[in-house]
């Protein structure tokens, strides 16, 4: 497990890589994308996106697109890397074992949990 | 709007963000935040202002993640599940906020002291925005021309007159023109006036004569019809016009059929061939275009009367254009010393010549407001002093209790700049109305008015302003703000350090002194240099009563002298019995404008005894009763003088004999150039009139009977017995029965022409009058501020005193003594620096020494009062403190 000490990570660092996990986006789409599956609880404002997928892309866990598709007005367009998806399943497995661990104490309906509660 | 609020987050962005984000993603930012506001847009327009201010929010919260550190797990593992939203930028941020809150809640607490600071702070951030916008609109702000950078504006110069600006003749242009390297293309200009006539009514326009090129020099295409072509400009090619977009839009209604149509100009008709872009515009605000015709026409090389706009070839410097210019210029002296001799040539930058001779006042303006401002930043420090001496406890409790020095100047920081947003916005709207005051009371002696107003750039600068002034403000008081010395005081109690803290306040209000004596010297300077001006005999009398107006005759019906005549003659003598008329004259040229001149006159037949730049004048028999100018030696001209052309009889004035005969007597004597052919012969001599330059002495000038060169254009002079504009209904009256085809313009008395002619100087001097008085006052509230201050911490020195027996007089006297121990050295800098900067005013002074002893006595003296008054009302509350009180209080 390369990436212990990078564990755990940001909810909206999480959202990117589950986003980009799935598909190639560009900043709107990925910013849309992190707000819908988190159900709107995860949102974020352009700037708060942009320092997550700067510490994403100096960590070598996202790449910018070459030769992105899509017109030139959407800007870059960003894909995991495989360090990313490595990462991405490491933070998985780590929120599993909490879901799991409170269910064992019953802590209440799974479905709170699932989308990280606001604490 | 919605541009400026882009700008505004991209410009935040660049400086928010550490390098590397842009490093790694470029603009890429900029793409999204687009998007999201266009998404926005879509729900609704408040909607987009919610969003913009969350994008705000979200673009420091980025920048703070960025720059501190969270998505890096090992940085700060502990927070991760605080929440959603939890790291340590958040944390500043909202550190921040709960400083802000905290600091309106205590604004709103004391809102006496709050409401003075944030007044204060309007005052000074509202001046300067409002002057700010008068110089980005009058200077500082682009040329509406295409690559405005390389246009260039051409004029002579002459050795007796003044280096440049002086109008130049076409043949010198054409030879300059095709001789020059450096300029890429050259378009010649001279302005004059038409009579433009449609169905309504006739009307007169200003016109440019423009060689073919002009609006491709300027690069500012028609925007419909044709440019000018070269077949146009060649003399006796059909007639053509461009309308200007404004006499486009007021007078054709916009409508763009006009194009192909015959206008009557003149009474000659005259095909528009298109109408110019709404962004040309030029001095003088001409109306119609249309082509000097000069290819083949008749323009000799002494007429000087034109000026011509050039574009400097890609890479050329303006100063290199001159001497290039110089050069071919050196050569046309040899070839042709007659017509040059004594002249010189070069370009300025079409925006220096645009800015005109007001750039340095405007400039001085500018640093006299920012003076203002800094008294007002003093004042509000000092106030925040006086409030941060009185929390000191409190202070030195929370210092005691952890709060870290970082919170503490967040603090102050958070105070500071709620102050001065809040007066940054009173500000704004204060410099809303003030530059329409501006604008409205002399747009006409500002270049360029229908530029300046509250635009992007103005916006900015008072948003810096108030930052700036913020933080200036906010962290002063922190600088006598030392963490041990705050735990001193905690156990030394409430006084320990405040001597220190008296000191800091007492080098500001010296400072404020000192900046007021600034101001006060500089309008003090521009009031008497204004007096001065006022108090020259203009040479003219009454002239509240005298209503002048011009009219000019269609050339095509008045063709020769006899109609000119005939009409003019007509129209004195319908003037004259109108009941409330007591005088009527005619002028080629009226007083107190200048123009019209001669550049050399001598006696006749001896050209060593000569006079430069002579005023001539053209005038009816009833010129001089009517402008009240009065006969110093020998005789008016006489009626057959004034209908023979042969005798050649003239007036001229009291300077021009001077000049000519110094101190010999001038009657009976001939004067004139060759081309007068025996001369004119001298009849009498009359006082002298002004000329439109307000710092000159009266010009040189002679009259003629104005049958002897009849004109188109006349100005006409009518002296009431009482308000002059009440015969001005008959006076229109008198002329459309004459002829409907001809129009009356410009009506104005001769008092208005007068007090125009101060123009910048006057503008100057009541806004400098204003930002003294608002010094003073400033200065007066930092006096009393600190004063009070001062009296407040030693009640208990002054309580003992007075009950030891010290007389009541002699505590007043103590503190007035201590008042006046701050403002002496206070005046005394003051002085020594407006003297060190007084050369700055020199240009724009007239017949005052920009070291005027006078002037810096009385400022000296004005402060000194000032500073009594202020501190005399702490000093009174000192002698009637109670001792037993005072005592007792601690």
């Amino acid at each position: 497990m390369a990436f212990k000490n990078q564990l755990p990570l940001t909810p909206l660092s999480t959202g990117i890589l589950l986003a980009l996990a799935a598909e190639e986006l560009h900043g709107y789409a990925l910013m849309k994308a992190v707000e819908e599956q988190s159900g709107g609880v995860l949102t974020s404002g352009t700037g708060t996106l942009y320092a997550a997928l700067t510490r994403l892309l100096e960590d070598g866990l996202i790449a910018v697109c070459q030769g992105a598709p899509g017109d030139q007005r959407r800007g870059k367009s960003y894909t995991i890397s495989e360090a990313g998806r490595e990462l991405l399943r490491a933070e998985a497995s780590r929120l599993d074992a909490i879901v799991r661990r409170a269910r064992e104490v019953n802590t209440g309906p799974d479905s709170e949990l699932a989308t990280e509660g606001r604490g | 709007m919605e541009r400026v609020e882009r700008l505004f987050y991209r410009i935040l962005a660049s400086i928010l963000l550490p390098r590397r984000q842009r490093r790694l993603m470029g603009g890429d930012l900029m793409h999204t935040f687009d998007a999201v506001l266009e998404d926005a847009r879509r729900v609704g327009s408040r909607n987009v202002t919610r969003v913009y201010l969350g994008e705000l929010r979200e673009l420091f919260r980025g920048a703070f993640q960025l720059r501190f550190g969270v998505f890096r797990a090992q940085r700060a593992p502990q927070r991760q599940f605080d929440t959603i939203t939890t790291n340590t930028g958040s944390n500043i941020m909202e550190g921040w906020l709960r400083e802000i809150r905290l600091a309106v809640r205590s604004m709103v607490k004391r809102p006496g002291f709050a409401t003075l600071a944030i007044v204060t702070l309007a005052l000074g951030i509202g001046a300067n925005t409002a002057i700010f916008s008068v110089i980005q609109g009058s200077l500082l702000a682009q040329l509406p021309f295409a690559d405005p950078d390389r246009l260039v504006w051409l004029s002579d110069g002459h050795e007796d007159l003044s280096p440049v600006g002086v109008d130049q003749s076409i043949p010198n242009l054409m030879d300059l023109r095709d001789g020059s390297r450096l300029s890429e293309s050259v378009a010649f200009y001279t302005f004059a006036n038409a009579n433009l006539a449609t169905e309504e009514s006739p009307d007169r326009v200003r016109m440019l004569m423009v060689s073919s090129e002009w609006l491709s020099v300027l690069g500012t295409p028609p925007q419909i019809g044709r440019d000018l072509a070269p077949e146009d400009d060649v003399a006796g090619a059909p007639r053509v016009a461009l309308l200007t977009d404004e006499i486009w839009r007021t007078r054709f209604g916009a409508d763009p059929n006009i194009v192909g149509r015959d206008l009557s100009i003149d009474s000659e008709p005259v095909s528009v061939a298109g109408i110019a872009p709404p962004e040309f515009r030029f001095p003088g605000d001409p109306q119609i275009i249309v082509p000097l015709q000069h290819v083949g026409g008749d323009y000799s090389r002494g007429w000087r009367n034109f000026n011509a706009v050039g574009r400097l070839a890609e890479g050329a410097e303006v100063d290199v254009l001159s001497a290039e210019l110089q050069s071919i210029f050196e050569r046309l002296v040899e070839e042709y010393p007659d017509q040059n001799a004594g002249w010189s040539t070069g370009a300025m930058p079409l925006r220096t010549m645009m800015a005109g001779r007001n750039t340095q006042s405007l400039f001085l303006l500018a640093g006299g407001v920012g003076l203002v401002l800094l008294i007002a930043c003093v004042n509000v420090a000092n106030l925040l002093i006086v409030r941060a001496e009185n929390r000191h406890r409190e202070l030195a409790v929370r210092y005691a209790m952890g709060a870290r020095r970082a919170e503490l100047l967040s603090h102050f920081l958070a105070e500071g700049l709620v102050l001065s947003i809040a007066g940054g916005v009173l500000g704004i709207a204060g410099a809303y109305w003030g530059v329409d005051l501006l604008v409205a009371l002399y747009g006409a002696t500002l270049p360029r008015a229908d530029q300046i107003g509250l635009n992007g750039a103005v916006m900015g600068f008072a948003l810096v302003v108030s930052l700036v002034v913020g933080l200036v403000v906010g962290l002063i008081p922190l600088i006598r703000l030392r963490p041990d010395q705050l735990q001193d005081s905690l156990k030394e109690g409430a006084r320990g350090a405040s001597a220190q803290g008296s000191r800091l306040g007492q080098i500001l209000v010296m400072a404020e002194v000192a900046l007021a004596v600034l101001i006060v010297a500089a309008a003090g300077l521009l009031t008497n240099s204004l007096w001065h001006m006022q108090q020259v005999e203009l040479g003219v009398s009454d002239i509240d009563r005298v209503l002048t107006f011009n009219i000019s005759l269609p050339q095509a019906k008045y063709a020769d002298a006899a109609s000119i005549n005939e009409f003019y003659d007509r129209l004195t003598v319908e003037i004259e019995p109108v009941p409330g008329v007591e005088a009527v004259g005619l002028v080629n040229r009226l007083p107190l404008l200048g123009g019209s001149n001669l550049t050399n006159f001598p006696v006749y037949g001896d050209p060593e005894r000569v006079s430069h730049f002579v005023s001539v004048r053209a005038v009816s028999p009833g010129y001089f009763d009517a402008i009240g100018v009065p006969l110093l030696a020998g005789r008016w001209l006489n009626a057959s003088e004034f209908a023979d052309s042969a005798i050649g009889s003239i007036l001229i004035n009291e300077t021009l004999a001077r000049e000519l005969f110094q101190g010999g007597d001038p009657l009976g004597q001939l004067v004139g150039p060759d081309w007068t052919q025996g001369g004119f012969l001298v009849v009498g001599v009359v006082g002298d009139i002004m000329g439109g330059n307000p710092t000159r002495p009266a010009p040189p000038a002679y009259y003629f009977p104005m049958a002897l060169g009849p004109e188109l254009f006349r100005s006409v002079v009518v002296k009431a017995t009482g308000d002059p504009l009440s015969v001005l209904p008959t006076l229109r009256q008198i002329v459309r029965r004459m002829d409907p085809e001809v129009p009356i313009f410009q009506v104005r008395t001769l008092e208005e022409i007068a007090r125009s002619r101060m123009g910048m100087g006057r503008f100057a001097q009541s806004l400098f009058g204003v930002f003294a008085a608002l010094a003073l006052l400033l200065g007066a509230v930092g006096i009393y501020g600190v004063m009070s201050f001062a009296v407040s911490r030693r009640a208990r020195e002054f309580g003992v005193r007075l009950a030891l027996g010290a007389s009541r007089g002699s505590v007043l006297l103590l503190v007035l003594r201590q008042g006046m121990r701050l403002t002496v050295p206070g005046v005394f800098v003051g002085v020594v620096a407006a003297l060190a900067s007084a050369r700055l005013m020199e240009s724009i002074l007239f017949e005052v020494s920009p070291l005027d002893p006078l002037t810096y006595v009385a400022v000296a003296l004005v402060l000194g009062l000032v500073s009594l008054g202020a501190s005399y009302l702490p000093a009174y509350q000192a002698t009637r403190l109670d001792p037993i009180t005072s005592l007792r209080e601690e």
